[in-house]
């Protein structure tokens, strides 16, 4: 009886986070471009016009290329699906996520990379050149990115003895990072450099551009259009909280997560309030740098990506070696 | 002069049986269809008897046959606890013996299971391709399959060097098949000549042996291993002869050479059979000969291991990301999936050489399991690639193209193939790759700093791996299937026969049902690891609802496939119907911007729309590759036909530009001749993909020819008086050697 409300109110506390992460995604996309165009000068876009953006999509008609396929059809379902259960391996407030049973971290970076695999067959399915050109670049530049953030994962799994995000964030907010303090330092630094290269942002891409020259992944959706355009840019702003989420909860590990465990008894809807607020506090402030280097760095010419992200990945061995150490 | 000597009268009656039946193929081979569809009932029957004999043991076969005791009886064959079935002959040492042990099983029966799956596909694919030879074709086939039971099954050094030959031989004769073409025959002769330097190896490995046991049969080796008989040198030497022996059939970095030429020549029934379980063979040995025959060794060879499959895995995909030719990518895929396995096994070796024995059953698990997976995709794969090339004529990708809506089903089969090779989930591919990876964070366990540190680095090098695989195989079915024709080949091809479909369908449902239900692949492999480690851990890591879970004791990770597909089910409707309330559901059809280029199946213009086009390309063509249509292996150019899509040498430019080094591609753009330069200029472009070591050895190898041969001339110059001067020379010697050694003795 006990253990069934109990349940009851981990599911609902797991419903809670995904329903978090759906609702506040656009939020950030909107708030990053506002500090973008406050810093320009500008008066930027209203905060609630990545909804709206959403909503005008999806009322609006699909038009398909006569050369597509069913792959067009259902990519932006399988690429937004993709991104939705990997959210819900991430615990976003409270340990207990919806789906903590069914996936690890490395299941995540899968499940990501099989909506990047979708994307990029989307991309080609419309016989474009830009298709084909967006897709060659986005999918290299996620494989060239793909070890970093394996050997950054591998540092927490280490250290924490666990694959399982609920554990790894329970176990860094009860140690804290200052152990290894270093070591975090250029774990978060590495960190970061992948979270542009696979959200698509400056200096990698620019994601407000539609120059053939230097775009990656608006030339994969360039064929998209209504609905199929939304669930796109819908999945774009969800992976990029996914990456905030990950970043706030390893290395700002502090707030009403800690110790959560043993709360579940305690369990109050203002605990639960407060750990909603201290959240989107947090994603705010992870927010912000991303603004400051997009307005402050040119985007990087395309072959010189590599260099970028080889810069990541001898940060994340920096930060490897200083734990081993 | 057979004398029989064995384990259970039923299973010797049943080897008997089978073994007729076997031969059913070769007496009817008159019959090409007959025969194929004869072959794959019996190899679905001996597949399907394998496993109950993996699953249940041998010792429930006496109860189905209620009279097999009479028999025996009847026959003079007697019962015992040995697992070996031997026939002595009259040449000394030449022993055929066999093993029926559940690792030898296990093998047998993907053996068994991939040659029914592809006799069935060539009993359309032989017709499809229109191949002269039909029945030496079901001859050398059934043979190549049988073959490599016999290998697999082998229990004496010399019985399995005879078979080991024969399969060799009889995978030669295959990839030359199609022997008028000249590409078949340079790919055949590499083959034979790199697989008997292998060998060779082997050769030597079982002297070796020999010496040391003076016996060729496994069980002698087997004591030698618990005997603690061995020194560290021998204990190196049998290391480095096994990489070197088996190491080349497998294909391992850098013995690679000739596993992409031959995998693209043999007709596709045959590269499955080859990538799928060929090359497996040699892994199997590897596994006989580190955790049967030698005992004990230091973690030294698992980290060589380790590090050669790393090398192996990365090469293998960075080759196959910029390949054209659709069986050249898979076959370099294959190369990146044994470099997987050999990093599994290299973890086992490393686990098992530290006595911790429960996380060795965990990799050899993980081991097997990538093992099954690969047999069940590449197999797929390559089964799809056949599909393609006789359907189309070719199979260069950037001939390809818009497959999708001329073979609707072989496109989906061949999609869930590609998604199980680039690992991604619910395929099967994802679960045996989740589970290298455990064992490599578990790695960490091991008390060595220098594993400690490496495992990381490993772990980020499959994380490449596995992303550039991602983008090889977006290539291939991008290019491939997706878009538009690009050629007439391509524009007519018509949906494959229903067989080649059932054949790969029944792959593809294997690989889907494997991914969400791993269990049930992991069941039969955990009978084969508790063989060889004495630990069952199937209970402990297959939990309900699918889960797979690592060791309690280590307890790193959980994943539920199950959970996966079902939450993405659940989400996949929910988004559908907020769609479907909200939003607008109509799809307007309309044509591709084509860069104001004329957007019309290109190949049916004229010479003169060629040039025109070419030239309006010319002026956005800064990525270079995106109207370039290019041949593999050899130099052949032809005038370009442009067309807005991107093309397969374009889309691996940036691949090829990032990592420059490590491959030898030539790429050159040349003037038509007798053309205008400047002005509606055609131009070829030139590219040409060689494998950066092919090209090293055949340097090598020329360099080493060329100075044998001007030694020879100068020895044999021709002059006669020299040759007279030899001979003085020659008999002179001899004398002194016979009056002074002969006459003292």
């Amino acid at each position: 009886m006990w253990n069934d409300i109990l349940n009851l109110k981990v599911a609902l506390i797991g419903i809670a986070q995904i329903l978090i992460l759906i609702i506040i995604a656009p939020f950030i996309n909107s708030y990053i471009n506002k500090i973008k165009s406050i810093l320009r000068g500008q008066r930027g876009r209203p905060l609630l016009q990545g909804y709206k953006d959403i909503f005008k999509l999806i009322r609006k008609e699909v038009v398909l290329s006569e050369d597509a396929s069913y792959i067009s059809k259902i990519a932006p379902y399988i690429v937004f699906v993709s991104i939705l259960v990997s959210a819900c391996f991430l615990p976003v407030f409270s340990p207990q996520a919806l789906l903590s049973f069914t996936g690890d971290i490395i299941a995540l970076v899968y499940t990501i990379g099989l909506g990047t695999f979708f994307m990029a067959l989307y991309g080609m399915d419309q016989a474009s050149s830009f298709g084909g050109l967006g897709s060659s670049r986005d999918i290299l530049i996620a494989s060239l990115a793909e070890p970093t953030l394996m050997l950054v994962i591998f540092a927490f799994a280490l250290q924490t003895k666990t694959t399982n995000i609920s554990q790894i964030f329970i176990d860094i907010h009860k140690n804290g990072f200052l152990n290894y303090p270093v070591s975090y330092v250029f774990a978060l630094m590495a960190f970061l450099i992948i979270s542009i290269a696979e959200n698509g942002r400056i200096p990698v891409d620019n994601p407000d551009t539609h120059l053939e020259l230097t775009m990656v992944h608006e030339a994969m959706i360039l064929e998209g259009s209504g609905r199929h355009l939304a669930l796109f840019e819908y999945s774009s702003y969800l992976k990029l909280i996914i990456f905030i989420t990950l970043a706030s909860n390893i290395f700002l590990p502090i707030g009403i997560y800690s110790g959560v465990s043993s709360s579940i008894s305690s369990f109050s809807f203002l605990t639960i309030l407060y750990a909603i607020l201290f959240y989107i506090l947090k994603v705010l402030i992870f927010a912000t740098p991303i603004a400051f280097i997009e307005i402050s760095m040119a985007k990087l010419r395309f072959f010189r990506v590599p260099d970028f992200l080889m810069l990541g990945f001898v940060l994340s061995i920096i930060s490897l070696v200083l734990y081993s150490i | 002069m057979g004398q029989t000597n064995t384990l259970n009268g039923a299973v010797i009656l049943i080897a008997i049986l089978f073994l007729f039946l076997l031969s059913i193929p070769f007496i009817i081979s008159f019959n090409p269809k007959l025969s194929l569809i004869f072959s794959s009932v019996i190899y679905l029957l001996l597949s399907v008897f394998l496993l109950f004999s993996l699953l249940y043991g041998f010792a429930k076969f006496p109860l189905l046959l209620p009279f097999s005791a009479q028999l025996s009886k009847l026959f003079g064959l007697r019962s015992s606890t040995s697992d070996h079935i031997t026939y002595l002959t009259t040449i000394p040492y030449l022993k055929f013996s066999y093993l029926f042990d559940n690792l030898s099983l296990f093998f047998g029966f993907l053996i068994a299971f991939l040659g029914f799956i592809s006799s069935l596909y060539s009993f359309n694919y032989l017709y499809e391709e229109h191949y002269k030879n039909k029945s030496l074709f079901v001859i050398l086939f059934n043979g190549f399959i049988i073959s490599m039971l016999f290998v697999v099954f082998s229990a004496n050094g010399l019985s399995f060097l005879i078979f080991w030959e024969i399969m060799s031989i009889l995978s030669f004769f295959l990839v030359l098949f199609e022997y008028e073409k000249e590409e078949s025959k340079k790919a055949a002769n590499l083959y034979i000549i790199m697989t008997h330097i292998g060998t060779f190896f082997i050769f030597l490995l079982f002297l070796y042996m020999f010496m040391k046991t003076g016996s060729f049969s496994f069980e002698a080796w087997k004591h030698l291993g618990i005997s603690g008989g061995l020194s560290v040198a021998g204990m190196t030497i049998i290391f480095i002869l096994t990489l070197l022996g088996f190491g080349m059939k497998a294909g391992i970095f850098p013995l690679h050479v000739w596993l992409p030429k031959a995998h693209l020549e043999a007709p596709s029934s045959v590269s499955a059979l080859m990538s799928g379980i060929m090359i497996k063979t040699a892994i199997y040995m590897m596994i006989r000969f580190y955790f049967e025959f030698m005992k004990s060794y230091g973690w030294g060879f698992g980290f060589t291991i380790l590090l050669i499959g790393a090398l192996t895995l990365i090469y293998g995909v960075l080759n196959a990301g910029i390949q054209d030719n659709i069986k050249r990518l898979l076959a370099y895929s294959s190369m990146e999936n044994i470099g997987i396995m050999l990093m599994a096994l290299g973890l086992a070796m490393i686990f098992y050489s530290q006595g911790m024995y429960l996380l060795c059953a965990f990799a050899m698990m993980a081991l097997l399991f990538h093992i099954m997976n690969h047999a069940l995709f590449k197999g797929l794969l390559f089964l799809g690639s056949g599909a393609i090339a006789s359907q189309t004529h070719t199979k260069d990708m950037n001939k390809l193209g818009g497959l999708v809506k001329k073979m609707p089903a072989a496109s989906f089969i061949f999609l869930i193939g590609v998604l199980s090779a680039a690992t991604l989930p619910p395929f099967n591919g994802f679960v045996s790759e989740w589970m290298i990876y455990q064992s490599l964070l578990m790695a960490s366990s091991v008390n060595i700093e220098i594993i400690k540190v490496f495992t990381p680095i490993f772990a980020s090098v499959m994380a490449l791996a596995g992303g550039l695989a991602a983008l090889a195989f977006v290539k291939a079915y991008g290019i491939s299937f997706l878009g538009r024709a690009r050629s007439q080949g391509a524009n007519s091809a018509k949906e494959p026969p229903f067989l080649m479909l059932v054949s790969m369908g029944i792959l593809a449902f294997l690989c889907f049902l494997l991914g969400i239900f791993s269990f049930i692949g992991l069941m039969p492999i955990n009978k084969v690891v508790k063989e060889i480690t004495n630990i069952s851990i199937y209970k402990n890591i297959a939990i309900s609802y699918g889960s797979i879970v690592t060791l309690p004791k280590y307890s790193l990770g959980i994943i539920s496939p199950v959970g996966l597909l079902a939450a993405g089910i659940i989400f996949m409707a929910a988004v559908y119907l907020f769609i479907k309330i909200f939003g607008n559901m109509k799809i307007r059809i309309f044509e591709t911007f084509a860069c104001g280029l004329e957007n019309k199946d290109v190949y049916n213009i004229s010479d003169s729309q060629i040039s025109k086009n070419v030239c309006n390309a010319g002026n956005s063509n800064n990525h270079e590759g995106n109207n370039d249509n290019t041949n593999n292996d050899n130099i052949n150019a032809y005038t370009k036909i442009n067309n807005a899509q991107y093309s397969s040498t374009g889309f691996s430019q940036p691949l090829r530009r990032i990592f420059e080094k490590m491959y030898n591609v030539k790429e050159n753009l040349i003037n038509e001749e007798y053309k205008r330069k400047y002005f509606f200029p055609v131009k070829n472009y030139i590219f040409k993909a060689g494998d950066l070591f092919e090209c090293f050895y055949n340097s090598f190898a020329s360099k080493f020819l060329e100075k044998i041969s001007k030694l020879r001339a100068y020895i044999q110059g021709g002059v006669v008086q020299t040759y007279i001067a030899y001979i003085v020379g020659t008999l002179i010697i001899l004398l002194i050697w016979v009056s002074w050694f002969y006459h003292a003795g």
